[in-house]
């Protein structure tokens, strides 16, 4: 086996066990708003430093590798598609983040309505990003495909979400702080299903060296 | 350098300085090798990387009209000091020349076995044995198990180099010296050199002149950047490619010049 | 990019090789290629540089075979004069008196034989590790001075290297002696063979040395059993070129070694020899020894051809063998 490859598997390793605490961190953050247990957020932030330090990690052995090794080809294609992924996953963990922050506020608080979309949304999320981490680990375009057509899903209920608190909000001004901050909890959310987008796209890329963002720029 | 890498230092270069004639090819070069690691020795042609590495094992003196001074310390001797046999000094540390040299009209076997063999061992058993080890460890073995006899100089280009660092081997040197080990080798062959460096580290400090910087980077630990005979910079081979400290180093590093 | 888009021209207009571009276009080319069609249009002087050329080619042949033709005269020659005279008591006879038939050279080859033994068993390794010092340990200043005594040496017209072997030997022990012999052929033998042994050392790389001494091997012994064990065909074939010469040498043998007709009889008698006996019967009037002189030329050319063809040989193994 040659040496960088290695190399590639243990950065690859690293990245995966970051994609699974930031997995972990988005079900925490939902699921202490869902289930009003205030204790998973402190698991949120606990997490949050730890995907901080991996990321820094992942970002060091991307330069070292690239500096060291002049990978080419697949195994360039490969690197570039973790530091993306690396960056992507760091920022879902933020948005873990801001949804607990939001979430915290409006727990303080009595329930505004019962929650039916968001909790649907965080699932198909949770799908999206556990199904983004698999095409990465097989290096599987089918995974990946599957990632990208959830995507509209969740800009849709993200949008039927907005206008369902719009009109919650309109009923009454004590109803405005609560509202808001669901709806950010919903772009938080809609955010993090992007991010996987990004992941599933980043994966097709690392794969076979399409690159299918943006489809209507003209490419060289 | 921290402390307790300081105490597996296995060889250290003291402000070494080497003459051709009146021409001073190395002005005052301290380095140190630490046991288990890959220096790699990098720099334009005609920096004195290649003349430096042969003050190591006292083979820069063999050619007339040549001087050295400064102090080598290996495994805390000075190697340097009045008295010291230079025939000994080469048994502890081994070298690997740019151009495959396997000696002529001997056989893989013999080739192998000469450092031993001229150094009085003659047990035929024990001759085998080592002869088979070393081939293993320079990664040969598979190649040429069936055709010991044949000359070492019917081998590759690229298989010729994995025998002379076997050769270098059998006598077990703590240290090994490579001198732009691949410069004559396909590409194929190179990397194959290069795996077995990174896997002979285990048992042999190596100090390696190379002027790809890419295997550098590749396979080093430690780089250390010569300019007119001069150490510029010197550090983990990680910082040395991706944040040179000295202005030169990133100059050549980035094909600037040289 | 896409393909099928003009490429842009480095400066205004057509370039020149874009304008032959252009012109090939328009002109049909024939299918079956340029050289037909260069062919068609050789022009004059190509037609004359052709003809010089072929004249060059045979006056060189012309040369070579002038050059041949001396040697295969001669061979030719000796071996029609010389068969007649080829017998079994050729080899193993003494000579006869004048006047009765039969005989042999038997006493010149065995004198030959121990001549050259001697010589060779003094000299080759005397030679050799002259050669091995001169390459591999003398100074430069010391080794261009002792090249260029020995180099004046080999060209000291041999008949000179007799006189002195006999004004230092002969006048001293007062006899003719194979040793004297002996002494004058080593003046001849020794810097051929150490000048030859040096230059086939030079042949050795550096580096392969350097890879000797790198293992710890004292440098005696790279010397000795890595650089020339390495190219030990190569010297062998020195000392063959060397022995074929001394084997042929008749002047210094003249005033040493000198003559005796009685068959060998001890290092300090005088010892016959191929070419001083070949060439007292060359000169002498006697019919019978003419004879035996072209059969003695015949022999001797025949061995230095053997020694020649096997020093080839022996050089072309090495070759091989260095590769």
């Amino acid at each position: 086996m040659r040496h960088l490859d290695a190399e590639l598997s243990q950065l690859k390793e690293k990245l995966l066990a970051m994609g699974g605490a930031v997995e972990k961190s988005v079900e925490h953050a939902t699921q202490a708003l869902l289930l009003r247990d205030l204790s998973r957020f402190k698991e949120v932030y606990a997490l949050e430093a730890e995907i901080n330090r991996s990321h820094v990690e992942v970002d060091n052995a991307c330069v070292n590798l690239l500096a060291r090794q002049s990978p080419m080809a697949a195994d360039l294609r490969l690197i570039i598609a973790v530091i993306k992924i690396n960056a992507d996953l760091e920022r879902m963990g933020d948005q873990a983040v801001n949804i607990s922050h939001n979430g915290e506020y409006y727990l303080a608080w009595p329930e505004l309505k019962p929650l039916v979309d968001i909790p649907i949304m965080a699932e198909r999320v949770r799908v999206m990003v556990r199904a983004a981490l698999d095409a990465f680990v097989k290096l599987d375009e089918k995974q990946a495909q599957l990632v990208l057509e959830c995507d509209d899903e969740v800009d849709q209920l993200k949008q039927k979400i907005f206008l369902d608190l719009l009109g919650v909000m309109k009923q009454s001004p004590e109803n405005v702080e609560r509202g808001l901050n669901l709806i950010l909890v919903a772009r938080n959310l809609e955010r993090i299903g992007d991010h996987a987008t990004n992941i599933a796209e980043d994966v097709i890329f690392a794969l076979n060296g399409v690159d299918i963002r943006h489809r209507g720029i003209a490419r060289p | 350098m921290t402390s307790s890498e300081n105490s597996n230092v296995i060889l250290e270069a003291d402000k070494i300085h080497a003459w051709f004639g009146s021409h001073e090819a190395v002005k005052g070069v301290s380095l140190s090798a630490v046991m288990g690691t890959v220096t790699a020795l990098i720099g334009p042609s005609g920096c004195g990387k290649s003349t430096f590495i042969r003050t190591l094992n006292r083979l820069h003196e063999e050619i007339p009209h040549t001087r050295v001074e400064g102090q080598v310390i290996l495994e805390g001797k000075n190697i340097y000091e009045r008295g010291v046999d230079p025939v000994g000094v080469r048994r502890k540390i081994g070298m690997v020349f740019q151009k495959p040299n396997p000696f002529p009209s001997m056989s893989i076997f013999e080739n192998v076995a000469a450092g031993l063999r001229l150094a009085g061992i003659s047990k035929r058993s024990l001759l085998a044995e080592v002869v088979e080890q070393s081939l293993k460890q320079a990664a040969l073995f598979e190649e040429v198990k069936d055709k010991l006899k044949a000359p070492g100089t019917s081998l590759s280009g690229g298989q010729q180099q994995r025998l002379c660092i076997a050769r270098a081997l059998a006598v077990k040197p703590p240290v090994l010296l490579m001198d732009e080990p691949t410069s004559a080798l396909d590409p194929i062959s190179t990397a194959k050199i290069e795996e077995l460096v990174m896997e002979l580290k285990k048992d042999v400090t190596v100090v390696m002149v190379t002027h790809n910087m890419q295997q550098a980077a590749r396979i080093s630990d430690k780089t250390a950047f010569f300019l007119m005979g001069e150490l510029i910079e010197w550090g983990d081979t990680s910082q040395v490619f991706t944040t040179p400290k000295v202005e030169k180093t990133e100059q050549y590093i980035t094909g600037r010049f040289g | 990019m896409d393909d099928k888009a003009p490429r842009p021209s480095g400066g205004s207009g057509p370039s020149g090789t874009t304008f032959v571009r252009m012109i090939r276009k328009q002109t049909p080319q024939p299918r079956w290629g340029g050289r037909r069609y260069t062919r068609a249009r050789l022009s004059l002087s190509d037609v004359k540089r052709r003809w010089v050329s072929r004249f060059g080619v045979f006056f060189l042949y012309c040369l070579t075979f002038l050059a041949v033709t001396p040697l295969l005269g001669i061979f030719i020659y000796i071996v029609n004069k010389g068969i007649p005279g080829l017998n079994r008591d050729f080899f193993v006879s003494l000579p006869k008196p004048v006047g009765e038939t039969g005989g042999g050279m038997g006493n010149a080859i065995v004198g030959s034989g121990i001549l050259v033994s001697l010589t060779s068993i003094i000299g080759v390794p005397w030679g050799i590790l002259l050669g091995v010092y001169l390459s591999e340990y003398a100074s430069s200043r010391l080794a261009r001075w002792l090249r260029q005594c020995i180099d004046q040496l080999s060209s000291i017209p041999s008949i000179v290297i007799g006189l002195f072997a006999y004004a230092m030997i002969v006048v001293w022990t007062k006899h003719f002696s194979a040793w004297a012999g002996t002494f004058a052929l080593l003046i001849i033998l020794v810097p051929i063979v150490a000048r030859t042994t040096e230059e086939i050392l030079k042949l050795v790389p550096q580096h392969i040395r350097e890879a000797g001494l790198a293992l710890g091997i004292p440098r005696w012994n790279v010397t000795l059993f890595i650089v020339l064990k390495g190219v030990r065909g190569g010297v062998m074939t020195g000392v063959i070129l060397g022995i074929a010469r001394i084997m042929g040498e008749t002047a210094p043998l003249i005033f040493t070694a000198f003559n005796n007709q009685y068959g060998f009889s001890g290092l300090n008698q005088p010892t016959a020899s191929l070419p001083v006996q070949l060439y007292t019967y060359a000169i002498s009037p006697f019919e019978e020894w003419h004879q035996q002189a072209w059969t003695g030329a015949l022999v001797l050319v025949g061995i230095v051809l053997a020694l020649n063809v096997i020093s080839r040989i022996l050089f072309k193994k090495s070759e091989v063998r260095r590769d």
